[in-house]
């Protein structure tokens, strides 16, 4: 009899939905490790998923090489123009750095990226289907990369790790729907949340909540991180401030905010590994 | 036999949607490789096979495209077993009838999916999912579904053959 229970395909069925409800349940939460089959395939789609960025950043390359010609040729002229100016800026910079250190361990400040790690990584997948903004990056758990990590780039923020398996990671960037980071306004200090937003995340943009009803904010104003939740260290830049939605009551006023990371054009991060 | 097949074009599948897709979006959407597969291969099953397809291609999209394990696998069931039971009426193999079955489930399927993912969550622009999103998706994938459904179909009556070939009577 139990024979024939493991032949009727309803059994199979109803085991397949239980038990796929059953590791829903378990894996939706903090997932700080991550099952031996997602391993599996990761060993398997890691290779070809780098083999075929390389490819296309390869064509990339050549195909702008003969775009870009004239073009190149007088943005070379204007740089070497600002390069002249930004020497003479360097030499003035250098006596303040000196000053800067000196009063900070007055101080005993810490810098911003002091307590990590920066492992910079390539792109070899955008996953983002239509509802997601999630990227793949190629280094994982074998180079120390885990989950809730920080993501960031020279501009500003970009992400934070959501699952991480030996050889890639999947990244969770800012304007995706689920992410939701702590910032702070640069001029007022003020904290408020950045979310990202199904109808922007298509231009790039997210959305800033709960401002504080005493907050001004105008068109361009800087937001950085706050450092609060833990992910992000504090300071780093966010984006700027695109346009004030006044017409709301102050309670329920929200901003789009640009961030200053440009994810159609993004190709390398840097992720932070606390030390 | 039938199992190692479906996983192995599952899995192929998987890597063409994750590093080409991306490049050959049209008004921002890309099709869903996935889906339109699973759709093709449940036309030609009954119901319960057809859920068990449906079952392999979830696991595996789970592990490649989502973050939990199980939910991919829970739709894709489900999916698989309401084709299964609705594509008696039908001629199977005809390609007008794949695309039509491949545009209206890709519509319903999405709409699920916002429905659960989004809509409880607090987001509740329905129209705007549909028009921008789940719409232009749909007919990106009966579009695609020209090129999946002959190959589909070979895969089919390769299979076919093979069980028939290994059969002793």
């Amino acid at each position: 009899m139990l024979a024939r229970l493991f032949k009727n395909k309803i059994f199979w069925l109803v085991i397949i939905t239980v038990a796929s409800l059953v590791t829903l349940a378990y894996t939706s939460k903090n997932r700080a490790s991550i099952s031996f089959y997602e391993k599996v395939i990761d060993y398997v789609y890691s290779p070809v998923q780098k083999g075929f960025a390389y490819i296309a950043k390869n064509t990339q390359n050549t195909l702008e090489y003969f775009n870009n010609a004239k073009m190149i040729t007088d943005e070379n002229n204007t740089l070497k123009t600002k390069i002249l100016e930004l020497e003479e800026e360097n030499r003035k910079l250098a006596g303040f750095e000196y000053e800067n250190q000196r009063l900070r361990d007055i101080l005993d400040v810490k810098g911003k990226y002091e307590n990590y790690d920066m492992v910079t990584c390539g792109i070899i997948a955008k996953e983002s289907g239509n509802w997601f903004n999630i990227f793949t990056i190629d280094k994982g758990t074998n180079n120390g990369i885990n989950y809730n990590m920080a993501v960031v780039t020279p501009k500003g923020i970009a992400g934070q790790v959501v699952s991480a398996s030996p050889f890639s990671a999947k990244v969770m960037s800012i304007i995706d729907n689920g992410s939701s980071v702590s910032g702070r306004l640069s001029k007022t200090r003020d904290l408020v949340i950045l979310r990202g937003d199904l109808k922007l995340k298509d231009d790039g943009l997210i959305k800033m909540l709960y401002i504080p009803v005493s907050a001004q904010i105008a068109d361009g104003d800087i937001i950085e991180t706050s450092g609060i939740g833990g992910i992000y260290p504090p300071g780093i830049m966010i984006g700027k401030v695109k346009n004030v939605d006044n017409e709301k009551p102050k309670a329920l006023r929200y901003a789009v905010v640009e961030p200053s990371v440009d994810f159609k054009k993004l190709e390398e991060v840097v992720v932070l590994k606390p030390k | 036999m039938k199992l190692i097949v479906t996983a192995l074009t599952f899995l192929v599948a998987g890597m063409l949607q994750t590093s080409f897709f991306d490049y050959i979006r049209i008004f921002g959407v890309e099709p869903n490789l996935f889906l339109v597969l699973i759709i093709c291969f449940s036309l030609l099953e009954e119901s319960l096979e057809a859920g068990f397809i449906g079952a392999i291609a979830g696991i595996i999209e789970d592990a490649v495209i989502g973050i939990s394990l199980g939910g991919y696998t829970l739709l894709n069931t489900f999916l698989g077993i309401s084709i299964g039971s609705l594509n008696k009426r039908f001629v199977r193999e005809n390609l007008l009838v794949s695309i039509l079955f491949v545009f209206i489930f890709s519509l319903i399927y999405e709409g699920v999916f916002y429905f659960i993912i989004f809509y409880f969550s607090g987001q509740q622009d329905i129209f705007y999912a549909f028009e921008k999103i789940i719409f232009p998706e749909s007919i990106y994938n009966a579009a695609i579904t020209i090129i999946v459904f002959p190959f589909v179909l070979w895969i089919d009556m390769w299979m076919k053959d093979h069980t028939r070939a290994l059969r002793k009577y």
